[in-house]
């Protein structure tokens, strides 16, 4: 690092104590009656606005900061409000400063590649966000009407199963649900990996992963992942792990929400995953109950489900028409002139379902929010069926309009194959005793299962998804014993990328298949299957 | 401080019987005699506080206390509190009472801390200047509080106005802190 002169030094001070005014400062104080439990309740304050941010400059954090806090309640003689610090250093009788601030966060493309708490400070010890920054509120109101467009750009995650059948688009809310260890983590991951392909491409998908109340060494091993696959630089995280004040949790899914509509209003695309909204949601409740608003069914807050849907709201598709979306509403003035349309934010939220129980207060509540659900299931999980989608009750209400050309047409004949085959599942155990079509479309069924299994962190690109299904339309991997299928794809997949890079290349660009290529395709198949049989016997 | 809904409702009712006798004044020296009576003794604050006592006892025990006192007004006013079985709230009641009197009468109590005590001039001044841009009348409490090292802080209502050295030099540490460095 060079050294910085002595005249800069104080050339910097002096610009700094320039603007130091002699006059006085105003403003309003109220004073603390009780704390616990995260809550303080003040008196005075008799101008505060909810959601404003208030600090107590008398009471120290652990490392010698000020406790801040959100105004959460307005009574008649007295305000509540919630404690982002530790409550402890919170005192009767202390003052409470307002800072005519409505909870926001600072944001900017310096953010990419770095974790912020939901109040946007960094925790990541790489200093402070470098670059300039604009200041978005958490809370904003979701676009109008007029400024979205129907969602009509693919979202590739890269995995097979999810682009094929339940496509996501660009501006879509997918719901990801599913038991405890059942890689709901993973399915997000896998997708914000997935983006790297975008990123030299003219609409590059900007990820922000929101981690609440997961595990602190969680999210470092998930930093870690993006760090390694490269996708840490067109990321940001959101933490409030586990240990952060219920007030952190409550509101880091918003804080990735501001930051991602930064990139959604400036014309870009992003994607942020909100991992998970349950825990949120209990966050919620527990800050509900301490304020003693009336509970609800399994003791939420009867507003648990604008919680949601406000938040979910706001991943929309921005219209493409510059004019337009300059008008839209709640923009903060500081951001306008920079508002470009055109640009996206999908959602991919997160719920953990208890013992697969998605009739519950909460997954219902997002269930019916979200644009569909990609639903994962624990008995297929342990069968080995990863990632253990269960086709049947996902669904995606509107990604279907934003699929490539080709893959649509194969994902067709796709859901119907699966569907007979889950329904004559049951009867494979009686084997040859069936008739030969019930044995075809088991055979069939089999080998389709089979090929959607993927590893994890290991997306693949859409045109080689795109090949991989029509090997298997064509009905190709009938003659492979299911044992062979993962080997074949390795070997297809490479023996195609050498021997068709160009025409690849075009069908990632176009999305089209064409005849010709499909016939090449189909015969470069035919050739790796007959050389693996071979391989076998010999 | 948190003044109970029934506190509020008592005093809003002994204000309005008040004006309407055209007692306002003479009510508010017996609420003010009340209240810093109670706020002297803690013994009376425990023995009104307290579930054990009948109430009968400390109804006799009030009027014992403040009949040669105060007017038959408030003091019929009491025996109804200490009878409706509300005597614990009587110091509430008596707060509140010289809240609305204030907003009633126009009145603002403001605080003003200093560094050094003010003169009685500087006082005065002040005062008026308060009384000039709050159109209300002020009643002023000063107090010394030295580790403001220099400067006026004025306190109306919720409002503080900070002109203080101990602010000035808060705020400078603030902004030489402030983690954005914006290097151009």
């Amino acid at each position: 690092m060079s050294q910085v002169r002595p005249d800069e030094v104080s050339a910097i001070l002096r610009k700094q104590l320039s603007g130091f005014e002699n006059e006085a400062d105003v403003y309003d104080v109220g004073t603390v009656l009780e704390v616990g439990d995260g809550i303080a309740r003040v008196y005075g304050l008799s101008k505060v606005q909810a959601g404003e941010l208030v600090t107590l400059p008398d009471s120290k954090d652990e490392d010698g900061n000020p406790v801040t806090g959100m105004v959460l309640n307005l009574e008649e003689d007295n305000v509540g409000i919630v404690l982002f610090g530790s409550a402890s250093a919170v005192e009767e009788g202390q003052t409470v400063k307002r800072t005519k601030d409505i909870a926001s966060v600072n944001v900017g493309d310096g953010l990419l590649g770095r974790v912020i708490d939901p109040l946007g400070n960094p925790v990541d010890g790489k200093g402070p966000i470098l670059g300039k920054t604009y200041r978005l509120p958490l809370e904003r109101k979701a676009p109008g009407v007029i400024y979205r467009e129907p969602v009509a750009e693919p979202l590739q995650t890269g995995i097979k199963a999810i682009d094929s059948l339940i496509p996501v688009g660009r501006g879509q809310r997918e719901l990801i649900i599913g038991d405890r260890q059942t890689g709901k983590t993973s399915v997000a991951i896998d997708t914000i990996i997935n983006q790297k392909a975008t990123q030299d491409s003219e609409k590059p998908v900007i990820c922000i992963y929101v981690a609440v109340g997961q595990k602190a060494s969680t999210v470092a091993g998930i930093m870690q992942v993006l760090e390694q696959t490269g996708a840490m630089e067109y990321s940001v995280i959101v933490t409030a792990p586990a240990s952060a004040a219920a007030p952190m949790q409550y509101i880091a899914p918003f804080t990735g929400a501001a930051v991602g509509e930064f990139f959604r209003d400036t014309g870009r695309h992003a994607l942020v995953i909100y991992d998970d909204l349950s825990k949120q949601a209990v966050a919620y409740r527990e800050l509900s109950l301490l304020l003693k608003r009336p509970p609800g069914r399994e003791a939420y807050p009867g507003d648990v489900f604008y919680l949601h849907s406000r938040l979910l709201e706001r991943a929309a598709k921005i219209i493409n028409d510059d004019g337009v979306a300059q008008s839209m509403n709640n923009i903060p003035d500081e951001l306008r002139p920079l508002v470009k349309g055109g640009g996206s934010l999908t959602a991919l939220p997160v719920i953990e379902t208890q013992a697969g129980d998605v009739s519950a207060y909460i997954p219902t509540n997002v269930i019916s929010i979200t644009d569909g659900q990609i639903f994962l299931d624990t008995d297929l999980f342990n069968q080995g069926i990863r990632p253990a989608i269960d086709v049947g009750t996902s669904v995606s209400r509107v990604g279907g309009s934003a699929q490539v050309k080709s893959m649509k047409k194969l994902s067709g004949t796709l859901k119907l194959d699966l569907a007979q085959y889950r329904e004559l599942e049951a009867f494979a155990k009686f084997g040859s005793d069936l008739d030969a079509s019930t044995q075809a479309q088991l055979r069939k069924g089999e080998r389709t299962v089979e090929l959607l299994k993927q590893d994890v962190y290991k997306p693949l690109p859409v045109e080689q998804e795109i090949v991989l299904l029509k090997v298997n339309d064509v009905g190709l991997l009938d003659k492979l014993p299911v044992s062979g299928i993962s080997e074949f794809q390795t070997q297809f997949l490479e023996t195609v990328g050498a021997k068709y890079s160009q025409e690849m290349a075009a069908l990632a660009s176009s999305g089209v298949l064409s005849d010709e290529f499909g016939a090449q395709i189909v015969e470069t198949a035919n050739h790796v299957i007959d050389q693996l049989l071979a391989a076998k016997e010999a | 401080m948190l003044v109970s809904k029934a506190a509020r409702r008592y005093a809003i009712a002994l204000l309005e019987l008040s004006k309407e006798r055209k007692s306002v004044e003479a009510t508010l020296s017996d609420v003010q005699f009340i209240e810093s009576t109670i706020d002297d003794s803690k013994e009376l604050q425990i023995f009104l506080k307290s579930p054990i006592v009948k109430p009968s006892v400390k109804k006799e025990a009030l009027s014992a206390l403040f009949k040669d006192h105060i007017s038959d007004l408030t003091m019929q006013f009491v025996n109804l509190i200490a009878s409706k079985e509300r005597a614990a709230i009587l110091y509430q009641v008596s707060k509140s009472f010289i809240t609305k009197y204030n907003t009633y009468a126009g009145i603002i109590e403001v605080e003003v801390r200093s560094a050094k005590k003010l003169t009685e001039k500087q006082v005065k001044e002040l005062k008026t200047v308060l009384e000039k841009t709050t159109s209300k009348n002020v009643i002023l409490t000063a107090t010394e509080h030295e580790e403001l090292k220099g400067g006026l802080l004025v306190k109306i209502e919720d409002t503080v106005i900070d002109g203080t050295i101990k602010h000035k030099i808060e705020q400078l540490e603030e902004r030489l802190l402030d983690n954005t460095i914006e290097l151009n």
